[in-house]
This record gives C-alpha cells, structure tokens and sequence, in this order.
C-alpha cells in the first residue's frame, strides 16, 4: 500500500498538470481534440477513487465508462450535421442508455468501510 | 398575488417549525447530520435544480437546439462521479473531524488561510447564483404571474430568506425535499402535455426537422468545441459547486452512499425532462406559427399559456419550487461562510445562530438586488455562475483532497488565480473561442498553479512543520 500511496502521489499532480496543459493548447489550437480529452477528463476523475480504494471490479467499471464515453461521442460527432439522428442519439445514446447503468455500477463499486491510504510523509513530514 | 401570498404564508410556518428544532450549529448548518440517502438524494437535487432548468433550459433550446442539451447530458454520470471522487472523502472527514460546511473541509485540510480564501469565494458565488433565482423569480412574475418582476423577485427571496434564515438547513432540508418532489411530477406532466400540445414527438421533431433542422444535429447550432466544453464544465463542474457538496455533509452514514447516486440521478433525470420536452415542443409550436416570442427566457411562459391555466399554475409552483431550493442552499452556504469562516480564519470568536440568521437576510438582499439589475439570460448568468466556482474550487476538491502534498498556500494560490481567471475571461466571453469557457479555462490554470506552488512551497518548507490542522485527509 505504501508503494502504491507513493505512486498515487506522483499520478494525481501528473494526471492533472497533463489535461489542464491539453484543455489549454486544445481550446486555443486544436479544437477537435475536445472530444478525446473530454473522455479522459470524465475518467480521470472518476479515478479519483483509486487513490483511496482499488479493486478490480472499479477498473473494469472505469473501463466500461471510458468505452460507452469514447463510443457515444464518436457517434454523435458522425451524426452532427443529420437532424433526427443527431438529436435522438444525443438523447438516447449519451443520457437515457446509461441512465440505469452508472448508479448501478457506483452501487456495485461501493465499499462501506474503504480500507484507508497509508500515509505518506506531508511537505514537513507530517501524515498527508 | 395569491400564490405570493401562500408562498409567504408556507414559508412562515416552516420557518417557526425549523426554527424550534434548529438549537445546534450542526441543525443550523448540516440537518443535524442525520438524513438518509432518500432525503438528501431528493433534496439535494432540488438544490441543484434552479430555475435555469425550467427557464433557461427550454429558452437555450429554441437558440441552440439539442447543442443546448450538453449542458444536461452529463447527468447520468456525476451522481456516481461526485461519490467517486469527492463524496467518499468527504462524508469520512465530515464524521471524522465534526466538519459542517465544505469550507470548513478546507479549512480543516488546508489551514486557515484556505478557509478564508474560500469563505470569501462561496459569498461573491452565492451572491451571484442567488441573483440568478432572483432574475428567474422576476421572469416568472412578469410573463406568469402578471406582476411586477422586482415584486417577484422580492416575494420569492423573502419567503427563502424567511424559512432558511429561522430554521436553517433543518429546514431547509425539508422543504427542499417536497420542493424536489413537486418539480420532478411537475417537470414530467408539463414535459409530456407540451409535447402533447405540438402533436407528439414524431410531429414536432417533422415540424422542426422541415423548418430548422440545424437544431436536430447532435450538436444544434452550437459549435462541437461549445458543445463538448458545456459537457466537461457541467460535468467536472459538479465536483466543485459547494451546494452539491453540502449534501454530504446532511448524511447521517457513509453507508448512505451506496443508494446517494441512484436517487440523485433518477430524481435529475425526471427534472430534466422539462428542458428536452418544453424546449422542443415550444421549439416546434414556433414553427407551427401557434406561438411567438420575443426573447428564449419567454419560450416557458409561453407555452404554459398555450396549454391553459393548470399548466401556468403548475409551471408557476415549480419554477418557484425549483429557485427556493436552489436559493435556500445558497443563502444557508453564505451565512456559513460569512459568520463561522471568515471569523474562525481570523482568530475571532465564531457566530452563532443568531449571526447566521442575519447573515442569511444580508445575503438575500444582495441577491435580490443583483438579479433585478442583470440584463444577461438565466442561461448565460447560470452558467456563469457554475462556472466561477468550477475555476476556484475545483482543483482544490479534486487534486487538492486526492494528492496528499497539497499544501494550504497552493491551495490559497489555486482558488484565487481560479476566481480571477474566471473573471477576466467572462468580461472578455463573446472574444474566447468556442471552447474555451470560462470555468474549464480558470480551473486548468488553477490546478497548474495549484501543483507548483504546493511543490515549490514543500520544497522552499524543508523540515518546516507543518499548519496546525492542516494535514488532515
């Protein structure tokens, strides 16, 4: 645990430095990158949870998210310019479908007793 | 005049209810920290519901089409996502540390200059979405009520002001709860008759797939760079407003959290109809030439007044609902920050009650006053207001509680170059690439400078030891 305190401690800052940096340069330069760094902004902060729990079951249920994500706006970027379709993907693909889903995965995910983090020695030395 | 009235009255009787039972700062400020997860689920999106949904919505609808709907979109995730990321943690510190208020959270993880710089941050926010009840409170008495929209404004603040002043979230918690019930029937029957009223789905989608069908792609008439950036803004932005958060801290276990997701999004789901069913139908009752409108906030009027009386009604008590709940957290939030906050960071004695009740009647006052003065739509002030707080506070309850070499000086530095970047490009909104909104811009600058000062200042510390109270997670 402590390896993986460590690790989590280099990630988090890391993680976050890397799509606050992308969100800039993508706005500004490369608009279509939106897209991609959309799912990895929605995934990374749902990972959030893995720096205080980790099991094999939230991974898979990180992947399946990050999969229906990457899915949804590819197909809503194909349907952008199709009335019809792109309105009734939007609200069917990317709001309805997983509407049931997510809250049940949460549900299945969850710990009631999350085993805690161990500590990493603060700026000064002190607990984190 | 008469729902104003009863509104007031309404309001007088939870305000004394709420204020017998609200004898401890913890009734006053977290429900006594007793509520379950049906309780808060309901309550809490009531909270998180305002009239920009049912105002607002509909009205972005008729401008941008289903481009209007990335705003909502992220709905079925951030129930989950907020338990994920923050809720966890923050129920545990909530038990762990008698923590009330997520600025007391940052207080208690990053010192008090964290928690100073924080209060300050959620009264100018509070202010600024409490006007934005106001203002819809004002559309409402002008198109619905048929009365003079700072009456409106007034009348609907006062009642808030009156019950959450007197009772607290004691109160507050409840009437948000039959408020979020009330909304999400409402939402779906006034959802189902306007799209009834435009000839069904099939016919309305004809109708606007032959005389707009710019609004059926899956970004409308937005930009996908917009579009894709509402998504991300009201997606993550969740983790940052501080009346979602506070919900948290109502929970009387973290046990609560298991079912929290699914009644958060159930109850969002069904209240979100209105801004698909009422934006689409009013959309296509347009084209039809049976309805005309000077400006999108006017589409929610409109088409009530097209369904009948029952629906004006009906649409009235919700529209109220949804602001009052939404207004209620806002001004409960301030008062926290404005009478135990910013006294304890300043080494002064902390209010009690009585200062919060006068806190509450300070706030609402300013909202009334802000609201009534803005000429900006309820769509563009609500997403203006989202996003000031998803700048400031978002790096700090996301990178800020997972990384635990966070410091209170990065944090302060991350909050204030969040709320100023914010700011600045809101000032400069109709220059900025699509993209870029305010919020995501002023959150990512603030997790950047978030990470180097907290790694500049351990480094600069060495052995020093660290803020008292400080280094707690």
């Amino acid at each position: 645990m402590a390896t993986d305190a460590r690790a989590g401690s280099r990630v988090v800052p890391a993680v976050a430095a890397a799509l606050a940096v992308a969100y800039l340069l993508a706005v500004t330069l490369v608009p279509i990158l939106l897209a991609p760094l959309t799912i990895a902004a929605v995934l990374a902060a749902c990972a959030i949870v893995l720096t205080r729990r980790r099991s094999r079951a939230l991974v898979l249920f990180m992947a399946a998210i990050g999969a229906w994500l990457a899915s949804a706006l590819a197909v809503a970027w194909i349907l952008q310019g199709e009335p019809r379709g792109g309105l009734l993907w939007v609200v069917g693909g990317l709001f309805v479908l997983p509407l049931p889903l997510v809250p049940w995965l949460y549900s299945r995910s969850f710990s009631p007793s999350p085993e805690p983090r161990a500590p990493s020695p603060g700026p000064g030395g002190g607990p984190a | 005049m008469t729902v104003l009235a009863v509104l007031l009255a309404l309001a007088a009787a939870l305000a004394w209810w709420g204020a017998r039972r609200a004898r401890s700062a913890s009734d006053y400020f977290a429900a006594g920290q007793r509520a379950g997860a049906w309780l808060v689920g309901i309550a809490g999106t009531a909270a998180a519901v305002s009239a920009f949904t049912f105002v607002g919505g509909p009205g972005l609808f008729l401008v941008a089409g289903a481009g209007s709907l990335w705003i909502i979109l992220s709905a079925p995730l951030t129930g989950a996502l907020q338990c994920w990321a923050v809720g966890e943690r923050v129920v545990e510190m909530a038990h762990r540390h008698g923590v009330l208020t997520p600025t007391e959270l940052i207080g208690t993880r990053f010192g008090p200059a964290a928690r100073a710089v924080a209060a300050l941050v959620v009264v100018a926010g509070c202010i600024a979405s409490g006007a934005v009840q106001a203002k819809a409170a004002a559309v409402l008495g002008e198109t619905v009520l048929g009365v003079p929209g700072a009456v409106a404004a007034a009348a609907a603040i006062l009642a808030t002001t009156l019950y959450t002043a007197a009772g607290g979230m004691r109160a507050g918690l409840l009437a948000d709860a039959v408020q979020g019930g009330v909304m999400a029937a409402a939402a779906l029957i006034l959802a189902g008759a306007a799209i009834a009223a435009a000839g069904g789905p099939v016919a309305a989608l004809a109708t606007l797939g032959r005389a707009r069908p710019e609004l059926l792609g899956a970004f409308g008439s937005v930009p996908p760079a917009r579009a894709l950036a509402w998504y991300l803004l009201f997606c993550l932005g969740t983790l940052a407003q501080p009346h979602y958060l506070q919900k948290f801290f109502f929970l009387r276990s973290p046990v609560e959290l298991r079912r929290l997701p699914a009644v958060l999004t159930g109850a969002l789901a069904a209240m979100l109809a209105v801004w698909l069913g009422v934006g689409l139908a009013g959309a296509a009752l347009i084209a039809q030439g049976r309805l005309a409108v000077a400006r999108p906030d006017e589409l929610t009027p409109a088409v009530m007044r097209l369904l009948g009386p029952w629906a004006v009604l009906l649409a009235g008590i919700a529209v109220l609902a949804a602001l009052m709940s939404t207004a209620a957290s806002f001004l409960n939030l301030a008062a926290a920050a404005l009478t135990r906050d910013l006294p304890a960071a300043l080494g002064r004695p902390v209010g009690g009650i009585t200062a919060g009740r006068a806190a509450t009647v300070l706030v609402g006052v300013g909202a009334v006053l802000l609201g009534t003065q803005s000429e900006r739509t309820i769509a563009l002030l609500g997403v203006a207001g989202w996003g000031f707080f998803t700048a400031a506070l978002l790096p700090v309850f996301t990178v800020g509680l997972a990384w635990p070499r966070t410091t209170g000086a990065g944090a302060v530095a991350a909050m204030l170059t969040g709320a100023a970047a914010d700011l600045a490009l809101e000032a400069i909104r109709s220059q900025l690439p699509p993209g870029l909104e305010p919020g995501l811009a002023g959150a990512a600058l603030a997790t950047l400078v978030l990470i180097l000062v907290s790694v500049l200042d351990s480094r600069l510390a060495g052995a020093r030891t660290p803020e008292p109270g400080a280094r707690l997670s």
